[in-house]
């Protein structure tokens, strides 16, 4: 069940002025499509040249602006396309990449505004493309300029499920009981209701910190009666330092998966969610849920800060 | 007290078998549930499903030293085999469909399924076999002992019938054979899908254990075990949990197995009242009915007095094990209600508080006369008048001035003054204190009741502080009132896949709770407003969909029994009242009342805006921040 297995991780921050993208360029840059600037961010702070195709997602093409869709793809020489034709290309790069005696893949997913679904949907592609030809993956992730959240609860919860069948999770012992890591955004009641419609023993709380100091607060005050009530598992996390969130994550559920099955519940920063899906990409124990109606509120978080990141790893079949 | 601690105060499925047998309290409930018959358990979220079936198990009742406990264990001639389930092992198995045909789907998740049973079925037979060096003869309970060669040969037997390959002719390699299967499943599934081509002839080939018969193959496992320990007219029972989330063809099948069933193998199945399963056809013609095939057993309460006492006997459990309030009695500690709950046939429980009756009545009636030109109109119209006012049954009016008493009261506290004089804001809480309104709102909902109870005994300094101040008991009453509206505010609005709606949940209840909200206060005094409602024809399917999720969280209350297979196929013709516990949200009395055709209530409170009347949080008698 755990085809694949993920090593040698780095993290580096970009240069806000401009990061010229050294050695060889990106296979494949995959990013959102968008009107922000936080859509863009990260192409252009790796300057053009850094990938060789680069392929923006958009599940609503019907809808969108076509000179906007136009603008974007003549600008980042980008072709627009939805979750489903993404993932189908990133295969067929990794099916040619492999007849043609490739060592490696080289991936770029920016995270900053994908929604869970397009994430859910393209790690398991990374997961199942890194058992044909081993995946160098660069995550990268522009942190939102702060703007405030809604004061009401947060939009409606269509439904809470696992993200994807491939990271549902698995387990020998069903007898086991559930424990949720959960990490938090600014939306208010959002995860109380996730936490309490899955009934778990145990849960652990990872709160957001990042350069944009007021998403603290307002996480803090979202979320009082969640982080109160779990005061001795608390666990603080810099945003801006996913491969420190890696490992942690990984500890932890590694720890919980000997004794329970560990459902993950990553509300807040979208780099946090894809730190998740890396971590159960490692355990088949591990799932990764999401709350339909979510992203919505994320889509208030469009302008760029100063801040960004990449994470890289190596994404490799067990057998090799 | 928080959110949290509330939801968490009694989650079974978290505790060990100590823990719930410490603080597990025997009901009526529980007997009926508890004999020699297939049952099904039907209840909303928290309201003690998995504990009663847990209860039924053998280490539930080897860890239960309560009073009843030595005479349940003398009574009860089966072994129970608790088999938990919950959402996120039902997310996993369909999970292992996704992309997959139907057919294929079927097995392998069925097949996920059954070995889950065939795991707890194990460890019930480990169980029986275990050596417990104890003084206490519970320890002991339905323990025999086999010789190994029997033993073995056991094994032997299971393994073939279960297409099994255990390492060693032990229960525990079974164990690990089946967890061994588990693992296969998941792992064949994956293979399928990345593979894209498969088929059922393949899928059959490469995993040969699809498509066992889950009831024959545990019968026949508990049949060579009795034959070996030379109990061959032992009987056994499937504990099956949380069962909504198992696949449809396996609820069919378990279903339709209550009436064809061997009686050597009892089911005992928990559901929630409006799952998937209600929708299920069975494709029987002679489908299984109550009392000839199965009983059943639903865990909310139309009857207010059922409910009380079983509070009572959990408010005893509860306080056996704190010091100050030993041998205390619920009235003791919470004081009688100081407004009476009156059922609509008139029937007064509860006595008034200090103040005498007659006084406070006087000056309820007096104060809203004075503002309201409706009420003076009834009174005189009633030809009651305030210098004598008697509730005793035989005095002129007394039924008529007992029974509008409460109603008197809401509508005096929230009608404001006069016109011209400021509206007056502080809420009517203290219909929500005393013993008889903190059961009530509790529903007999254990999580709800030892929510509130524990929240409420931590006020209690010394026994002379008692009874504990209303304002204390409004307060602890009124935050978990506030929790459970605010964790049906983000109720999902997709469930079990079938069951789907556009409305959130808390909207509709609003749009409800407003509307008697406006009968009660805002509109003219009428004797006997509605605070119920029934399903009419003119409620789509979205509406209906929703109020099932409302019924699953226990958010509304039927007043008839469900009428279906383990739950409520059709809510149509159905009464529905809101629960009591979020009486103190939507500023409502916890009272009966006649009912209202739902699609004129929400027609109406839509006509007058969709704002609901729910209290807003800095009227919870303390600051928001000192309350989480």
């Amino acid at each position: 069940l755990n085809s694949v297995f993920l090593s040698d991780f780095e993290q580096i921050m970009l240069d806000p002025n401009g990061h010229q993208h050294e050695g060889v360029p990106y296979d494949l840059a995959i990013v959102s499509f968008g009107k922000t600037t936080r859509n863009g961010h990260l192409l252009n702070l790796l300057g053009k040249g850094s990938a060789r195709f680069v392929i923006a997602v958009s599940d609503a093409i019907e809808t969108e602006d076509k000179k906007a869709v136009s603008r974007f793809e003549s600008f980042f020489s980008a072709s627009v396309c939805n979750s489903a034709v993404t993932c189908e290309r990133l295969l067929s790069s990794v099916a040619q990449s492999a007849a043609s005696g490739a060592k490696e893949l080289k991936v770029l997913i920016d995270v900053s505004c994908l929604t869970r679904i397009q994430m859910g949907n393209l790690f398991a592609s990374i997961k199942t493309a890194a058992t044909t030809i081993p995946i160098h993956l660069a995550i990268g992730y522009c942190l939102a300029r702060y703007a405030r959240p809604p004061d009401q609860h947060a939009p409606l919860n269509r439904r809470i499920a696992p993200v994807h069948r491939a990271f549902s999770g698995w387990t020998a012992m069903p007898t086991l009981p559930v424990d949720v890591v959960v990490s938090v955004g600014y939306e208010k009641g959002k995860a109380l209701g996730a936490v309490e419609y899955l009934e778990p023993r145990g849960r652990w709380v990872f709160v957001p910190n990042s350069p944009e100091s007021r998403f603290l607060r307002e996480v803090m005050a979202h979320n009082r009666e969640l982080i109160h009530a779990s005061s001795r598992t608390v666990i603080n996390y810099e945003v801006l330092k996913p491969v420190d969130t890696y490992y942690r994550l990984l500890s932890l559920v590694s720890g919980l998966a000997t004794e329970s099955r560990p459902v993950l519940l990553p509300f807040g920063p979208k780099l946090f969610f894809a730190v998740s899906l890396l971590v159960a990409m490692s355990l088949q124990e591990a799932a990764v849920w999401y709350v339909d109606g979510e992203d919505e509120l994320s889509g208030a978080l469009h302008q760029a800060s100063n801040y960004s990141v990449l994470m890289t790893c190596h994404v490799k079949s067990r057998s090799d | 007290m928080t959110a949290l601690s509330f939801l968490s105060a009694f989650n079974a499925k978290a505790m060990s078998y100590e823990q719930v047998a410490d603080s597990f309290v025997s009901s009526p409930k529980f007997a009926q549930l508890a004999g020699q018959w297939n049952a099904l358990l039907v209840g909303p979220r928290g309201s003690g499903k998995t504990t009663l079936l847990r209860m039924l198990s053998l280490e539930g009742l080897r860890s239960w030293s309560g009073p009843e406990a030595d005479a349940y264990r003398a009574n009860l001639n089966y072994t129970g085999i608790y088999v938990p389930s919950d959402i996120a092992w039902g997310e996993m198995i369909n999970s292992l469909g996704d992309g997959m045909d139907k057919t294929c789907f079927n097995l392998i998740a069925e097949a996920a399924f059954a070995t889950n049973v065939m795991i707890a079925t194990v460890s019930a037979m480990q169980l029986r076999l275990q050596s417990v060096s104890s003084v206490e003869d519970r320890h002991r309970y339905r323990a025999v002992q086999i010789a190994s060669c029997d033993l073995e040969e056991v094994v032997r037997e299971i393994a073939e019938l279960w297409k099994l390959q255990p390492r060693t002719a032990s229960l525990r390699s079974l164990q690990l054979a089946l967890s061994a299967r588990l693992l296969h499943i998941g792992q064949q599934s994956t293979l399928f899908r990345a593979g894209g081509s498969y088929s059922e002839a393949l899928v059959r080939d490469l995993m040969p254990y699809i498509g066992l018969p889950i009831i024959q193959c545990v019968n026949e496992a508990v049949i060579a075990f009795d034959a070996r320990i030379d109990q061959s007219d032992g009987i056994w029972t499937l504990l099956l949990d949380e069962f909504e989330v198992a696949p449809d063809n396996l609820q069919r099948m378990i279903l339709t197995a209550l009436r064809a069933s061997a009686r050597k193998l009892l089911f005992k199945v928990a559901l929630a009242p409006c799952g998937p399963h209600t929708l299920l056809n069975l494709d029987t013609g002679t489908p299984p009915t109550e009392r000839n095939d199965f009983r059943q057993i639903e865990l909310w309460y139309s009857d207010k007095g059922e409910a009380e006492a079983f509070c009572a006997d959990v408010f005893a459990a509860r306080t056996s094990k704190e010091p100050k309030l030993a041998a205390c009695k619920p009235e003791a500690v919470f004081g009688k209600s100081a407004y009476a709950i009156v059922d609509e046939d008139g029937q007064t429980n509860v006595a008034s508080a200090s103040e005498s009756k007659n006084e406070q009545l006087a000056r309820e009636f007096a104060a809203l006369r004075e503002k309201d030109p409706s009420f003076d109109a009834f009174l005189t119209h009633k030809k009651i008048s305030l210098d004598k006012l008697d509730t005793s049954p035989d005095a002129p009016n007394g039924n008529t001035i007992r029974k509008i008493a409460p109603i008197v009261a809401f509508r005096n506290a929230y009608k404001g003054y006069a016109d011209g004089k400021k509206r007056g804001r502080k809420p009517f809480t203290s219909a929500y204190s005393g013993w008889a309104a903190i059961a009530a709102m509790s529903e007999g909902n254990p999580r709800w009741l030892i929510g509130m109870l524990t929240g409420i005994f931590s006020e209690v300094g010394t026994s002379d502080s008692l009874p504990v101040s209303i304002q204390r008991q409004q307060h602890h009453a009124l935050v978990t009132a506030k929790t459970f509206a605010d964790v049906l505010g983000t109720v999902a609005i997709r469930q079990f896949d079938q069951i789907q709606t556009s409305i959130p949940v808390f909207q509709l209840l609003s749009m409800i709770g407003k509307y008697f909200y406006d009968r009660l206060v805002v509109d003219e005094f009428q004797e006997d407003p509605p605070l119920s409602f029934y399903v009419d024809d003119d409620i789509g399917d979205d509406i209906e969909n929703c109020l099932r999720i409302a019924i699953n969280h226990g958010a509304i209350v039927c007043y008839q029994s469900a009428d279906d297979i383990g739950g409520f196929g059709t809510l149509c013709n159905k009464r529905f009242r809101l629960s009591y516990l979020l009486a103190p949200v939507f500023k409502l009395p916890v009272r009966k009342s006649k009912a209202v055709k739902l699609s004129t209530a929400l027609a109406v409170a839509a006509a007058r805006g969709t704002r609901h009347n729910a209290l807003p949080a800095s009227d919870y008698g303390e600051p928001q921040g000192t309350l989480f």
